[in-house]
């Protein structure tokens, strides 16, 4: 929790030269505001007290209060419940595997080893989809006979296996308040061969959101079922052509993100970015929502400070009375220019 | 089949090598290094080679998404004193990686370095 204390007055008022009256009465001094106290650590909302703060009464000076706990939305700190776990496991420097709901991360020595998620693409799925391997050969060595090592080089194979590892480390991460387990005895399928830090693993999905949300800032279409609009672009696309071509011919309303990338046997984060992209130009809207009933990953915790000052509690105005609807939709047009 | 750490050692075998670093565009991820990064440090070498490679994957002007296959090739920043050769990885799946070569301008030569970290580039995912 965020402590308030450093805003009430400190106990001797008369250290405060505009103080009136004898000097052994103490001065009323009135009450400060009421400030929620994630507003006073964001320093977006902080400069914008000053002006509320009364100014003709007597007002104790602040002195060598503490200074206030920021919060950092920084890659530092963990912006969901399994990252919090995660880096816990990590500093402890645990080998297992943390399960949740919607993905899991294998830890070896502290160190992300592997991670999988039911909408990430697996090595198989990528090989196989590629075209480097068939499916038969994938089924072999799911079976424990290793043919894959005569067919794909150890470089691809390991790209390979970075690539799912992030697929599911997209997931993974993003999961906050859903239960979570910690079992010490699984074994991975496999291992990278450069482990990671949880923190490099951390900064590595972060940075994807972030190239996902420069290309098209909106998460509709990570959960929902695309389709091809059939409409002209609205602006030029980078992704290459035999790529959207193929991902246009498929997206027609039934499958989901994840469906489509193992459809053309791509990762499902390589199909985001793209169908991301494709959005943004007007080629692709949302369908209906896919089944899926968890939010999509990007619309994860962490809501941002609001721009204005608004009371703590329960909202003072009716939302559902017609014009104070009108009023905040105007609201929210005005603050969206 | 020559796996990372091969690649990237012989990679650091072309004339006037520096350092070098495979790395995913996508996170800015030093996936494997060898060498020196620039200022001794590979990780902010791999993210600001990132910056370079986003450049041209997500600008249609420079993606060339009309051409066909693989829509970037290289992208090469010369300066005073240092060559920086980026060359993407054509692997077959969405591996999203390119090799970043820093040359020492005085000793290298960069046509020649060019097409040696292509051929390596190649080899990475082909077997």
């Amino acid at each position: 929790m965020w402590p308030t204390d450093t805003l009430t007055p400190p106990d001797a008022p008369t250290a405060d030269p505009l103080a009136a009256g004898p000097a052994l009465v103490p001065a009323v001094v009135p009450p400060m505001p009421t400030v929620p106290p994630l507003l006073v650590a964001s320093p977006v909302a902080a400069p914008q007290l000053a002006p509320a703060a009364p100014d003709s009464a007597p007002r104790p000076r602040r002195t060598q209060a503490a200074p206030l706990p920021r919060r950092r939305r920084s890659s530092c700190a963990p912006a969901t419940t399994f990252e919090a776990a995660l880096t816990d496991l990590a500093a402890e420097g645990a080998t297992g595997v943390l399960h949740g709901p919607d993905g899991a991360v294998h830890l070896a020595a502290g160190l992300v080893v592997h991670a999988e998620s039911p909408r990430g693409a697996t090595v198989g799925h990528l090989l196989v989809g590629a075209g480097r391997i068939g499916l038969h050969d994938w089924q072999s060595v799911a079976l424990g006979t290793d043919r894959l090592s005569g067919l794909v080089g150890p470089g691809e194979l390991e790209l390979a296996r970075l690539a799912a590892t992030l697929d599911g480390a997209f997931d993974a991460l993003a999961q906050h308040g859903g239960e979570l387990r910690f079992d010490p005895a699984a074994r991975p399928a496999f291992r990278l061969a450069r482990p990671l830090s949880v923190l490099e693993l951390r900064g590595a999905v972060g940075r994807r959101r972030a190239l996902l949300d420069s290309c098209w800032p909106s998460a509709e279409l990570d959960s929902a079922a695309p389709v091809a609009t059939g409409a002209a672009p609205v602006r030029r696309t980078a992704v290459p052509r035999h790529r959207r071509q193929a991902l246009l011919a498929a997206a027609d309303g039934s499958r989901g993100v994840p469906e489509l990338a193992r459809l053309l046997g791509r990762s499902t984060f390589g199909t985001l970015l793209d169908v991301r992209q494709l959005a943004a130009a007007g080629l692709l809207a949302a369908g209906r929502p896919a089944v899926l009933p968890d939010p999509p990953p990007a619309a994860a915790p962490q809501p941002a400070p609001p721009d204005v000052l608004l009371p703590p509690g329960p909202r003072s105005y009716d939302s559902s009375d017609p014009e104070v609807g009108l009023l905040l939709r105007l609201r929210a047009a005005l603050e969206a220019l | 089949m020559p796996g990372i750490e091969e690649c990237l050692a012989e990679a650091m075998g072309i004339t006037g090598a520096l350092g070098v670093s495979l790395v995913d565009w996508t996170n800015g991820l030093a996936i494997g290094t060898a060498g020196l990064g620039p200022d001794g440090d590979h990780e902010v070498g791999a993210a600001d080679a990132t910056e370079l490679a986003r450049a041209v994957t997500q600008t249609p002007s420079f993606a060339d998404p009309d051409s066909g296959a693989p829509p970037a090739e290289d992208v090469i920043v010369t300066s005073a004193g240092t060559y920086h050769l980026i060359r993407f990885v054509p692997a077959a799946f969405d591996a999203n990686v390119f090799l970043y070569l820093r040359l020492d301008r005085d000793h290298a030569n960069l046509a020649m370095a060019r097409l040696r970290l292509a051929a390596i580039a190649d080899r990475l995912v082909l077997a």
